[in-house]
């Protein structure tokens, strides 16, 4: 790590920002057949409140596999992930479910909206699961959709609207039980530059007004330029860290990523 | 949002009940409902097998149950008459009681003077030597042979009574083992052995009987001044309120209290006038100058009982007319032709009336379940590819907080509001289908006997039939379902 990563660091520490997560030397090995996949083969990191994380790395690289042990959804061979203290591996089942619910929002690449469902009925569902009152449910379902700028359209099914309107209402999903960590895999892949800008401006603002931890994987550069701190992960080993404010952002440097 | 993030607080997720589990449901059903179209499919067509059976065995059973009633009415005349003035052999009467119900033995006790437990003892005899020579009547010729060699109808018991002869059937019978007999071999052997006593018990009883008879018939022809049995039919069905207190009288005496009612005796009165009408009618057809003026109306010779059927026609009317009144010829023929539907609808249900106490036959019940496995089967596999098809959704749910727990249930449900929607489906077109082919098999005289409840219960019986094969035959996929892991949602196609 660089001496501007360790002065990051202290300054981090000196704001009072807690760790929220903590990954200490995460491996993952996939068995398939006679051939082993090393998809992570030590990975160390800390991420501190309120901090915003770009991911970046190639297919194959690990990253989604980090994503995964990050985000509670699987477990690794060896190696420990805390989450705000809490050691992932030591929860069962149904505290994960609990975990899943209310501490980590998840924007997916495909936005992932239930199809038969309304933009509402989708931003609800996390608190129904989380057990809250269908009419406060609806209250701060209303409150998010319109948060993402879609109040008016709180009928429309994913069918009736465009691939950012429906990526926002994944955040405003994601949203839903307050979430202490943002866990977006490449949320704007697969939309148009105009929409991915509008997403862009929305999570910063989480991150900024409501300090939200947001994670990202991306490998889009307007995306970078609003983040603290960009993590590269390369054959299932983080290559280099850099912090934002540091680094001069250009097209240019994206090419090894693409 | 808070600016400072409570610590993390783990516990286990707390299941969502099942009122909003359905309500989840609910929302999604109407989309899935039609899109899982071979799941709904498969659903319909073996319910509806199902019902059509159902239907069918119910309006079978109720058809038979209408036939009967009405069959019984119509013999009721010729039944009274036959009891009455009838003089039954050893035979007749061993049928008798072979045959007899509760009613019947009381008739008989009451007549014979006999004591009820001694009539019920050789009463139960009589119906188990029936049950055997039954038994080995129907056997097919092989079998019999090698049973009771050339013996045939009584002769059976006679030729079993021999040490020697009973102890090849015995062993032959052991031997034949798909052979059902109607009681146990030591059972069998004890009807052999007492055939005699009842032979002596069924001379005895037709004796009393015959003796009462007896007297009844003097007191008859007393009564209607003829000793001719003709003459007591005619002086019965002409009988005023007079002539009928006597009747009561003389029939009551002589131990037919049951059928001494005033009500019950105009009732068979009414029947006897209209059977000597028919009689009558029928020799007037029959009568060589009525057959030529017949031939000569029609150019054809129908059989008598083609021309009862057209009593009522006009040209008949002008031939018969200035004997019997035209009133009196419709009635006829309207009674035959009741006997005839009687008789059409009893060929018509033969072999599908379902045994007492069943719902529907074995061998259908064999099928039912066949198609009820095949369908499990198509449900099950028709849900996997939906499920794998489903992952991201399943993964998602995951993701945003949903239990194993939660998904099993919700896929459960979804497959068990199918099955009531299929069941519900192919109950209808059951019904139908049932309805048009009994409709064609009974005629219109389906629907005057048409069992409402029993069809009522039967559609209960199939929207179950069909919630339960679903739900059924979805707790593999669903298993498989909850089972999925949660990092599927990432995974990009």
């Amino acid at each position: 790590m660089s001496f501007d990563t360790e002065a990051y660091r202290h300054e981090q520490e000196a704001a009072g920002k807690g760790i929220l997560v903590r990954a200490i030397d995460v491996r993952k090995t996939y068995q398939r057949g006679v051939e082993t996949t090393h998809a992570l083969q030590g990975i160390d990191l800390e991420i501190f409140r309120g901090e915003y994380i770009c991911v970046m790395g190639p297919s194959g690289s690990g990253k989604s596999t980090f994503f995964n042990m990050v985000g509670g959804l699987d477990s690794p061979t060896s190696g420990r992930v805390f989450i705000d203290e809490v050691d992932m591996a030591q929860l069962n089942a149904e505290e994960l479910a609990f975990l899943r619910c209310r501490k980590i929002g998840y924007v997916f690449q495909s936005y992932n909206l239930n199809s038969v469902m309304t933009a509402l009925e989708n931003v609800t569902l996390p608190m129904t699961f989380a057990g809250m009152h269908a009419d406060e449910a609806r209250k701060r379902g209303m409150e998010l959709l319109e948060l993402v700028g879609l109040g008016e359209r709180w009928q429309h099914r994913p069918k009736q609207m465009s691939g950012g309107q429906q990526q926002r209402v994944a955040i405003a999903r994601a949203l839903a039980n307050r979430p202490s960590l943002l866990l977006c895999d490449e949320p704007t892949a697969n939309l148009d530059l105009a929409s991915g800008k509008e997403i862009h401006r929305i999570l910063r603002e989480l991150n900024q007004k409501d300090s939200v931890t947001v994670i990202c994987a991306t490998h889009d550069h307007a995306m970078l330029a609003v983040s603290s701190r960009m993590v590269w992960i390369a054959g299932g080993l983080i290559d280099r860290i850099e912090v934002t404010r540091n680094v001069e952002i250009k097209k240019a440097s994206l090419g090894e990523d693409e | 949002m808070t600016t400072t993030t409570p610590p993390i607080d783990v516990r286990d997720q707390r299941p969502l009940g099942l009122a909003r589990t359905f309500a989840l449901c609910l929302k999604g059903i109407k989309h899935r409902l039609f899109r899982s179209f071979l799941t709904f499919a498969v659903i319909v067509l073996a319910v509806s097998f199902f019902m059509y059976l159902l239907g069918s065995s119910v309006d079978a059973r109720a058809v038979n149950d209408g036939v009967v009633a009405e069959t019984a009415i119509v013999r009721r005349a010729p039944r009274a008459l036959e009891l009455w003035f009838g003089r039954p052999s050893t035979v007749v009467m061993g049928h008798r009681l072979a045959e007899a119900g509760v009613v019947e033995l009381a008739q008989l006790a009451s007549v014979t003077g006999w004591p009820a437990e001694r009539i019920a003892a050789l009463a139960a005899a009589c119906h188990k030597q029936a049950l055997l020579l039954a038994f080995i009547d129907d056997l097919d010729a092989g079998t019999r042979a090698a049973l009771v060699k050339k013996a045939r109808g009584r002769e059976v018991l006679n030729w079993l009574a021999e040490p020697e002869r009973w102890k090849s059937f015995s062993e032959v019978l052991a031997q034949l083992k798909t052979l059902r007999p109607p009681m146990p071999v030591a059972e069998i052997q004890a009807v052999v052995a007492a055939r005699l006593q009842t032979a002596a018990g069924v001379d005895e009883i037709t004796t009393a009987w015959n003796a009462n008879g007896d007297r009844l018939r003097a007191a008859v022809a007393r009564a209607a001044g003829s000793d001719k049995p003709e003459q007591w039919q005619a002086w019965f069905a002409a009988a005023d309120p007079g002539q009928m207190a006597v009747a009561i009288d003389i029939f009551g005496s002589h131990g037919f209290q049951a059928s001494s009612s005033l009500s019950e005796i105009q009732l068979v009165q009414a029947d006897v006038r209209a059977l000597r009408l028919r009689d009558r009618v029928s020799a007037a057809l029959n009568d060589g100058d009525m057959i030529a003026t017949w031939k000569k109306t029609f150019l054809s010779s129908p059989s008598v009982d083609e021309k009862m059927l057209l009593l009522d026609d006009e040209r008949v009317v002008t031939l018969l007319g200035d004997i019997y009144s035209r009133v009196e010829l419709a009635g006829v023929s309207r009674a035959i032709a009741h006997e005839r539907r009687l008789a059409e609808l009893n060929r018509a249900l033969a072999g599908k009336v379902p045994a007492e106490g069943e719902l529907i036959s074995g061998r259908q019940l064999f099928l039912v379940t066949i198609s009820f496995v095949v369908c499990m089967v198509g449900i099950a596999n028709a849900m996997l590819m939906a499920i794998t098809e489903r992952f991201r959704e399943i993964a998602t749910m995951k993701c945003l907080g949903a239990t194993d727990g939660y998904i099993l249930t919700q896929f459960l449900m979804e497959a068990g509001m199918q099955g009531v929607a299929g069941g519900v489906l192919g109950m209808f077109f059951g019904t139908l289908l049932a309805l048009i082919t009994d409709g064609s098999a009974y005629g219109g005289h389906l629907f005057s006997y048409l069992p409402l409840m029993g069809l009522l219960a039967c559609a209960g019986l199939c929207i179950l039939a069909g919630f339960v094969l679903a739900t059924l035959a979805s707790i593999y996929p669903s298993w498989m379902a909850s089972r999925m892991a949660p990092m599927d949602a990432m995974r990009i196609e």
